[in-house]
């Protein structure tokens, strides 16, 4: 019986079979049995991938949790970058912080990432970050930006130029044309504008809508059609 | 020289109705929120402590802060104001008053408000400094350290500036007591003792009593009066004077080992003593 293989099938053929390769070979050095991303082609163009997900573990905690869109994988740089993206900073299975993003860069290596475009921070108690561009040291896990910020948090409101945040600690800096506004209680009234208690809450903590995660990702050459979870483990 | 007796009377007056010896202290609530701008910031939100650092200035509703460094303090599901510490050229702006001192520490909880290094509150003719001003917000009662305290010209009082290594002031109780080198100055009147006590009635301010001790002496241009301690009890018009006393004027002198004058009847009782008099 002959097989005729067409050159579609062939390519994904490829790239099934280097999945599984580039999976043993992660099963082979850490704990977490996840599938792998993708290899680089063979032209050094990045794998793209559609649905993205990467996780940062220590031991059985899950350290960030990171989703996109869309990602170029570099294997080369060991970095993936992504599009739309939304990421989880957790202690365990509590979310710490939530993050938003239209472009990010993932540097597999060191456990960092950097997001630009319409970055948004939101967490549980009622955080509300804004900034164009975010830098998050994952050994230290700690937030940083160089660029402007507006923070709100019921009844703070923070602007400055440049700030670092510690996940754990939730020690804030800002730097540089420090401005904070502290909203009277209500009884009391209000400074006025958009800094009275009256504001709605804003949703914080959340997970990506199911929907925008259960879209199916548009049909690309050379993408990989399955959603892939990369998984990085550090020993706990 | 009744007239110079009377001078103990009118050097040092009462403050006037309703309102204290020493300024009021700021308010500092977040009642109309508050607005901080600096250089620098740092802090936990969620436990309300916040660093302030590099020109900073807070302002909550008609009051002004400004100072190298602030300590913000806030507690509670409200956000209520718990601390306010600034340091370094610290000024600070509230209703007629302005204060100005190296550390200003405003503890809402304590109710204190207190200032140290070259500290001062002035406005509305009201004037305290010294090193250390403490304000007890909650029983109005204010003590300075080596420092002086300035109350404003009432009527035909003139203003009265008193200087004293310690003063305290109980604004409620309607008591002031000056130790160490009290002077008090009051127009031409000058007033020097090593403690001064008075007692005022506390809702009309009124001086009741003044009690000085530690070599008492009183000038008023020409009149003089000396005395181990002086004892003037406002209420029933009554002064006296004790140990080595003496009173001077144009050369008309009266010595005793106690002097006591009814301001009422203006009768004169000396204990062991003489009289000099001078016919014009």
């Amino acid at each position: 019986m002959i097989l005729r293989v067409t050159p579609t099938a062939a390519l994904l053929t490829t790239l099934a079979v280097a999945l599984m390769v580039t999976l043993y070979t992660l099963l082979a050095r850490r704990p977490s049995p996840s599938p792998p991303l993708p290899p680089t082609a063979a032209n050094g163009a990045p794998a793209v991938v559609t649905d993205f997900t990467f996780t940062e573990t220590q031991g059985e905690r899950t350290h960030w949790l990171l989703k996109a869109q869309r990602a170029r994988y570099f294997e080369r740089d060991n970095r993936v970058e992504v599009d739309t993206i939304r990421a989880d900073l957790r202690d365990g299975e509590r979310v710490v912080l939530h993050l938003e993003a239209a472009n990010g860069r993932v540097d597999l290596a060191s456990f960092t990432f950097d997001l630009t475009g319409g970055v948004r921070i939101t967490d549980p108690d009622g955080l509300d970050l804004s900034t164009p561009q975010l830098h998050f040291d994952g050994e230290r896990r700690q937030l940083s930006g160089d660029s402007t910020l507006d923070l709100h948090k019921p009844p703070y409101r923070i602007a400055g130029k440049r700030f670092t945040y510690d996940v754990t600690t939730r020690q804030l800096t800002v730097e540089e044309a420090v401005h904070l506004v502290v909203s009277p209680p209500p009884e009391h009234g209000s400074l006025g504008g958009d800094l009275g208690h009256g504001e709605e809450a804003v949703p914080v903590g959340v997970n990506p809508p199911a929907a925008a995660t259960a879209t199916p990702p548009s049909p690309r050459p050379a993408a990989v059609a399955a959603t892939p979870v990369a998984r990085r483990g550090r020993p706990g | 020289m009744i007239a110079a007796l009377l001078l103990l009377v009118a050097t040092v007056p009462p403050p006037a109705a309703g309102d204290g010896w020493a300024p009021a202290p700021p308010r500092l609530t977040l009642a109309a929120g508050l607005d901080a701008t600096a250089d620098h910031m740092e802090g936990a939100l969620a436990a309300g402590q916040l660093t302030f650092t590099g020109n900073v200035e807070i302002t909550s509703g008609a009051e002004r802060l400004r100072a190298a460094r602030v300590d913000l303090t806030l507690e509670g599901p409200r956000h209520t104001l718990r601390q306010v510490v600034a340091k370094g050229a610290v000024q600070l702006l509230y209703g007629p008053y302005t204060a100005i001192a190296e550390v200003a520490d405003f503890d809402a909880q304590a109710g204190r408000f207190t200032l140290t290094g070259r500290a001062k509150i002035w406005g509305a003719g009201r004037e305290v400094a010294g090193d250390r001003i403490d304000i007890d917000t909650t029983h109005r009662t204010a003590a300075v350290a080596a420092g002086h305290l300035l109350v404003p010209a009432q009527g035909e009082t003139p203003a009265v500036r008193v200087v004293a290594a310690t003063l305290a002031v109980d604004d409620s109780a309607g008591e002031a007591h000056l130790r160490g080198k009290v002077e008090v100055e009051s127009g031409t009147r000058h007033l020097w003792a090593e403690a001064i006590d008075l007692r005022t009635e506390p809702k009309s301010g009124r001086v009741e009593r003044i009690d000085a001790r530690g070599g008492v002496r009183v000038e008023d241009g020409g009149r003089r009066a000396r005395a181990a301690e002086a004892h003037y009890d406002l209420l029933h018009q009554q002064l006296t004077l004790s140990g080595a006393a003496r009173l001077e004027e144009a050369g008309n002198e009266i010595r005793g080992e106690r002097i006591h004058l009814d301001l009422q009847t203006r009768q004169v009782q000396v204990e062991r003593g003489t009289i000099r008099y001078r016919p014009e």
